[in-house]
């Protein structure tokens, strides 16, 4: 699934570039009603979810690990960390498989859309406001058509401390 | 026309750092009132092969140090002169020049030219101490160095059409040696072509002409006599030939010399002469046929003798040579040297040498000429693949020396090629890779055994066979693989004869060091890592534990001090003791030098205790700082290096009898033998060798303090009860210690019964890493995947039990 979708992330580029627009691929999934976008060379592949290895005493938006042919991924579910969407495991539940730095993180959504490509002058600065997602890991609000598109810097994120996904003394490098 | 060495350079650094380990070892080993004329032939070796190598790279000061090495060595090999304990010092030295220069030319650090230089006089001055051999006395005795070139040599010269001619002969040079000190530069050349022949002075240089003249009676390596001639006499002076047939064609080969051609005693210098990518001007001189010019245009001759092969299908048939010659370059390519050496007069398969092509610091073969009369096709067996591998001169002798068609040559001793072992070199990444693939199709495979057990075992017989079949196979591959990289401790062990000679001499202590089970395996990774605390400790009994001799005279012990390696496997572990019989440890010493640095200590600690204060940081009890030791840095360095590895160390000391360090280490950084026990619906994976047994707990044995169950008595012992449920809050355990299972657990000399729900069974498990892509997680050392694919973590007991610890008086 995951080669599909960088395929089509290369064949939108190359049709974004014809059209002149400075674009960027984006793939989008959506947790609850909202929707996210997330830089396409970030993911690796998307996987349904089978139900991880719990860790001890971790946050519970950290799911656990599972075994991806042999290496052990921490899963995520951004739904429990931004708090939107009803927390439920289905079929269709989605996981997002994440190349970060140099880590290889898992992040359990609702679903994913599509591949979008965002020219630059699509995607408006955040405002300021209070939210469970930091503003500093929003690199804007994209528009497309009526679609509002939340286009997070999902490397940041995922290394940032807050995710506790990274070493405190590794965390603290990124920020 | 260039390459770039460099890439090749890697190898030569392997391989002289191998041959000087080897021949530190081997001097290290001589009995010098009796020495064993093999070792002394393989430091020889061992020498030569450095001094040919270094000087095809251009490291010329590794080659004019080796070269007067082995001058005095070759002196020493065949009686000259008496091997003495001052040779052997300065052979070890030398050595360690050359190690120096090694490492400069790897960039890492500088050589001291002073050094270089200061060796090189005292190894002169040593094999200058008895008068000259004469000539004749050299050459009486018998090479050991094996001529492995069937002679003939053939250059472009016609060849004599027997065998028989051409042995009666010998061959005559005439050369100018430069610079001031002629006399002694003709005298080694004179022993190094002792090797090939008698050789004789015809004529010396006169006030007309500088050129000397000699002749080799009997020699028939031509090769060979101009490789020992480059590197002594100014090449551009050196003609060689026939006796009788004159130097006419000598001087036009310079496309190829010898090179590489270890055994003869080839050891080219500088560079500039030989034919390193040259179109070869001396086939193409040559009165060949015409088919010879057609593989003089593209044989590009770089460590094979061209004209060697070239020469023969001028008296042989010429036509497999149109196909063989093009393109070919004689380096490194699997069809290139073969090509030209496939020319040969025996008309061997192209294919078939295929195998030879990779022979970095292998002569190619040489076909002789001989056996153009009577084409002998090369058995098959001869083409060997283990020569396309880099491997050591001493192994590649093998092969190349069966792929020579019909060996006409003198079966002259060849002690290099059975000696070593066949080995390769591999990029520790693949094996990695290896095992983590393997890793994986064991994983697979027990999927299968798993959904296989659902299906009927009558209708699905031959499925089920077929699985326990593929199980039993994957499990031996996994075995096989990991053994791969396991690496004998004699890997570590050998250097320690060294380090305790020079520190022994130093100190003017009479030490014997003894070794103890150096085929235990364990792996690489750990014997990287666990070199420098185990020389730390060898030094540290040097130094502080064995006393000196008078000191043990004294005593009643003997003067000899004896420091033991002793390496075993034990319950999952290898084991290294350092032991030595000297004073021990002081007990008052000690614990007043942690007093004074206000360590917390007090008079009742038991011994064990006060051992391990050594390991303090910046502790020493030395009354003086020697530059061996007693600044107090280093025991701590030791102790957290082998914790890191996972190992522990232990002292056992008695007063008057001697001291013993005891190192613990996993035998493997990447498996580990593991109990897996279930806690609700969690899979943990114990280590085993924490566990020392697990038991059902009953009503009676468990004990509670200030109302909070947390003891067990088992046999006669309270230990503390960690329960895994609680400690990792999982949900749907068995919450009644009676109830579950009690694993007693000793870590680090602690003992602790680990409270689990089950146990599930026993399995090696492949450890993950879980900090790669997570965090380090307090209690857990790492994953595992499990037959289903599922992960199931690693307890790290040490952890787990002092976490217990801590966390009790919290709770009450």
């Amino acid at each position: 699934m995951s080669t599909m979708a960088q395929h089509n992330a290369h064949a939108h580029q190359a049709d974004a570039a014809e059209e002149g627009g400075f674009s960027q691929e984006y793939l989008t999934f959506t947790l609850g009603p909202e929707e996210y976008a997330i830089d396409i060379l970030k993911v690796q592949e998307i996987r349904g979810y089978e139900p991880p290895t719990t860790i001890a005493n971790a946050p519970t938006f950290l799911k656990g690990v599972i075994n991806l042919r042999g290496t052990i991924v921490p899963i995520v579910d951004l739904r429990i960390k931004f708090n939107v969407g009803t927390i439920e495991y289905t079929p269709f539940t989605v996981v997002i498989i994440l190349n970060v730095g140099k880590r290889v993180v898992g992040i359990v959504v609702d679903g994913v859309s599509d591949v979008t490509s965002l020219r630059s002058d699509q995607v408006r600065p955040a405002p300021e406001f209070a939210a469970t997602v930091d503003t500093r890991y929003i690199n804007g609000l994209g528009t497309l058509g009526e679609r509002m598109l939340i286009v997070v810097d999902i490397e940041k994120l995922m290394l940032s401390g807050e995710m506790a996904l990274v070493d405190e003394a590794a965390g603290s490098l990124t920020h | 026309m260039s390459i770039d060495m460099s890439q090749f350079y890697q190898v030569f650094f392997e391989e002289t750092g191998e041959h000087l380990a080897t021949m530190e070892n081997l001097l290290l080993a001589l009995d010098i009132e009796n020495p064993d004329a093999e070792q002394l032939n393989a430091v020889f070796r061992a020498a030569h092969s450095i001094k040919g190598s270094s000087g095809t790279f251009g490291f010329t000061n590794m080659a004019d140090v080796t070269h007067i090495l082995e001058n005095l060595l070759d002196r020493v090999r065949k009686g000259e002169l008496a091997l003495r304990n001052d040779m052997i010092d300065a052979f070890l030295d030398a050595g360690d020049v050359l190690k120096g220069m090694l490492a400069e030319h790897k960039g890492e650090g500088e050589a001291d030219p002073a050094a270089a230089a200061a060796i090189c006089e005292r190894l002169k001055a040593l094999t200058s101490d008895a008068a000259p051999p004469s000539p004749a006395a050299a050459a009486a005795t018998a090479p050991t160095v094996a001529v492995a070139a069937p002679a003939e040599a053939a250059t472009a010269v016609p060849l004599p059409p027997t065998f028989s001619e051409s042995a009666l002969q010998g061959v005559e040079a005439w050369f100018v040696i430069d610079g001031d000190d002629t006399e002694a530069a003709m005298e080694r050349l004179l022993l190094e072509l002792s090797d090939f022949g008698t050789p004789r002075i015809l004529n010396r240089p006169s006030a007309s002409g500088k050129s000397w003249h000699v002749a080799v009676v009997d020699a028939t390596d031509m090769e060979g006599v101009r490789g020992v001639l480059d590197f002594l006499a100014r090449s551009d002076s050196i003609r060689v030939g026939r006796i009788g047939e004159g130097a006419a064609q000598g001087a036009d080969n310079d496309g190829a010399y010898g090179f590489f051609d270890d055994a003869v005693g080839a050891s080219p210098v500088s560079t500039e002469d030989y034919g390193f990518f040259e179109p070869l001007p001396a086939a193409a001189d040559a009165s060949l046929a015409s088919a010879a010019a057609d593989t003089g245009d593209a044989g590009y001759g770089f460590f094979d003798p061209l004209p060697d092969a070239v020469a023969p299908p001028a008296t042989a048939d010429a036509a497999p040579l149109q196909d063989a010659g093009d393109g070919s370059y004689g380096f490194f390519e699997a069809p290139a040297a073969p090509a030209v050496a496939a020319a040969a007069p025996a008309m061997a398969a192209t294919a078939g040498a295929e195998g030879e092509g990779y022979g970095f610091f292998v002569d190619l073969p040489k076909p002789e000429p001989e056996s153009s009369a009577a084409p002998v096709p090369p058995p098959p067996a001869a083409v060997t693949k283990e020569a396309a591998v880099p491997v050591t001169p001493a192994n590649a002798m093998a092969p190349v020396e069966a792929a020579k068609p019909g060996a006409v040559a003198k079966p002259a001793a060849k002690p290099v090629a059975a000696a070593a072992e066949a080995s390769i070199r591999v990029d520790v990444d693949k094996v990695d890779q290896l095992i983590n693939l393997v890793g994986e199709l064991v994983i697979t495979q027990a999927m299968l055994a798993q959904s296989a057990e659902q299906v009927d075992p009558v209708i699905f017989e031959r499925l089920h066979s077929g699985l326990i079949q593929l199980e039993r196979n994957s499990r031996d591959l996994q075995e096989a693989v990991m053994s791969i990289r396991m690496m004998p401790i004699s890997v570590v062990f050998s250097r320690f004869p060294r380090v305790v000679r020079d520190l022994a001499q130093k100190l003017g202590k009479q030490i014997e060091l003894k070794t103890i089970g150096e085929g235990t395996e364990l792996d690489k990774s750990l014997i990287e890592r666990i070199t420098d605390p185990l020389t730390h400790l060898v030094r540290n009994s040097l130094d502080h534990g064995i006393e000196m001799p008078d000191v043990r005279a004294e005593k009643g012990k003997q003067p000899l001090g004896t420091i033991t390696l002793k390496a075993y496997h034990q319950s999952g572990n290898i084991v290294i003791e350092v032991g030595d019989d000297g004073a021990g440890l002081n007990r008052q010493k000690i614990l007043s030098k942690a007093k004074e640095r206000g360590l917390p200590v007090h008079d009742q600690m038991t011994d064990g205790e006060v051992w391990l204060l050594i390991f303090e940081p910046g502790f020493s009890t030395a009354d003086q700082v020697t530059d061996v030791s007693g600044r107090g840095v280093g025991m701590d360095v030791v102790k957290r290096n082998i914790t890191a590895m996972g190992g522990r160390v232990e002292i056992e000391s008695m007063t008057g009898i001697g001291t013993r360090m005891t190192v613990r280490l996993p035998l493997t950084l990447a498996i580990l033998d593991g109990m897996s026990v279930s806690v609700g619906r969690e899979t943990y994976i114990i280590p085993l060798g924490y566990v020392i047994e697990s038991l059902q707990a009953e009503r009676g044995m468990i004990k509670s303090v200030s109302g909070v169950e947390r003891l067990i008595q088992v046999r006669g012992e309270y230990l503390p009860v960690i329960a895994l449920f609680d400690v990792f809050g999982i949900p749907g355990a068995i919450n009644h210690l009676d109830q579950g299972i009690m694993v007693v657990l000793d870590a680090d000399g602690v003992k602790a019964a680990l409270f689990v729900d089950a146990l599930i069974g026993q399995h090696q498990v492949v450890i993950k890493s879980l900090e790669s892509n997570y965090r380090k997680v307090a209690g857990i050392s790492g994953a595992t995947i499990m037959g289903d694919g599922h992960v199931a973590l690693i307890l790290d007991v040490t952890t787990l039990v002092s976490m217990a610890k801590n966390a009790m008086p919290a709770a009450a």
